[in-house]
């Protein structure tokens, strides 16, 4: 098993980043249009078809036999806790408003940050802290208004 | 008020720990085994909902299903591939951005309007990942 290649430069994660984002904005235009007609859970077994249409193509893309261990671990964690949290965001949006759900969810980065300076040891400036709370403070005024 | 406070909130703690998981992961494995494994999780889920009385059936609208679908996976690949080159204490917080997009957009294909206040919470947002963006560069 082999350790991927470490890509330095902010060009490296921002643009994928930026990708990310525009990609789940369009997530989020589109699963409006669908549940216009489909429940949650139609859309959410649908989502785990194009997964599963993905697999065999990324199976073939990784090229690597992962052992059991720490990293497997966290790999399948990192699974469940996305689709663990896609439900949890249905389940919320089905009692209350956007306008309510969307605030409270978007201080998510709150957590990663607290969690990358004590587990992952990284450093967490001042500045990230600023800007992160602007990034959030956006959110919440987009939803609200 | 607690129906939609506690999926709220327990759905801050999943994503806000889904950044620390997955950076662990990428630091010896590819983002592609993390896909991987959510493409496991995601059929479980799938699963569970099919026994508990889910049904599917075949109308246009599965077209847009199909297309969230291919876009939650290219989203967390895109996610996966930065986490991978990047610290989670940055990525996460610049990809917790996405709701400008999703403004942007529902505004050019649904024709939502944009008030005022959504202006200044996508100026607040643009910041927020510019000053980012540079605190990364300087590192």
């Amino acid at each position: 098993m082999s350790a991927p290649q470490a890509t330095h430069g902010t060009a490296a994660w921002l643009v994928p980043a930026l990708a990310y984002v525009v990609t789940v904005g369009a997530l989020g235009v589109g699963t409006e249009l669908a549940l216009d007609d489909l429940s949650w859970q139609q859309v959410a077994i649908w989502t785990s078809v194009a997964y599963l249409a993905a697999t065999p193509l990324l199976v073939i893309k990784a090229k690597v036999r992962p052992q059991p261990g720490p990293a497997l671990l966290a790999a399948l964690a990192s699974g469940a806790l996305a689709a663990f949290s896609l439900v949890l965001f249905f389940v919320a949006l089905g009692s209350g408003e956007v306008s309510q759900v969307v605030p409270v969810t978007s201080a998510y980065p709150v957590v990663t940050l607290i969690l990358a300076a004590t587990l992952l040891r990284e450093r967490v400036t001042t500045t990230q802290v600023l800007a992160t709370a602007l990034i959030i403070g956006g959110v919440v005024l987009l939803s609200v208004s | 008020m607690l129906d939609w406070l506690l999926p709220s909130l327990a759905y801050v703690g999943a994503i806000g720990v889904l950044g620390i998981t997955s950076k662990f992961a990428l630091r010896t494995l590819p983002w592609q085994v993390v896909i991987i494994c959510a493409a496991l999780a995601y059929t479980v889920t799938a699963l569970a909902l099919l026994a508990t009385g889910t049904t599917l059936t075949l109308e246009p609208a599965i077209g847009w299903a199909l297309l969230v679908g291919a876009l939650a996976v290219c989203g967390l690949t895109f996610f996966n591939m930065a986490l991978e080159r990047g610290e989670a204490s940055m990525v996460v917080p610049i990809s917790a951005s996405y709701p400008l997009a999703g403004t942007l957009l529902a505004a050019i294909v649904l024709a939502e309007r944009i008030t005022v206040g959504r202006v200044a919470g996508m100026t607040l947002i643009v910041i927020g990942a510019v000053i980012l963006g540079r605190a990364g560069s300087e590192r």
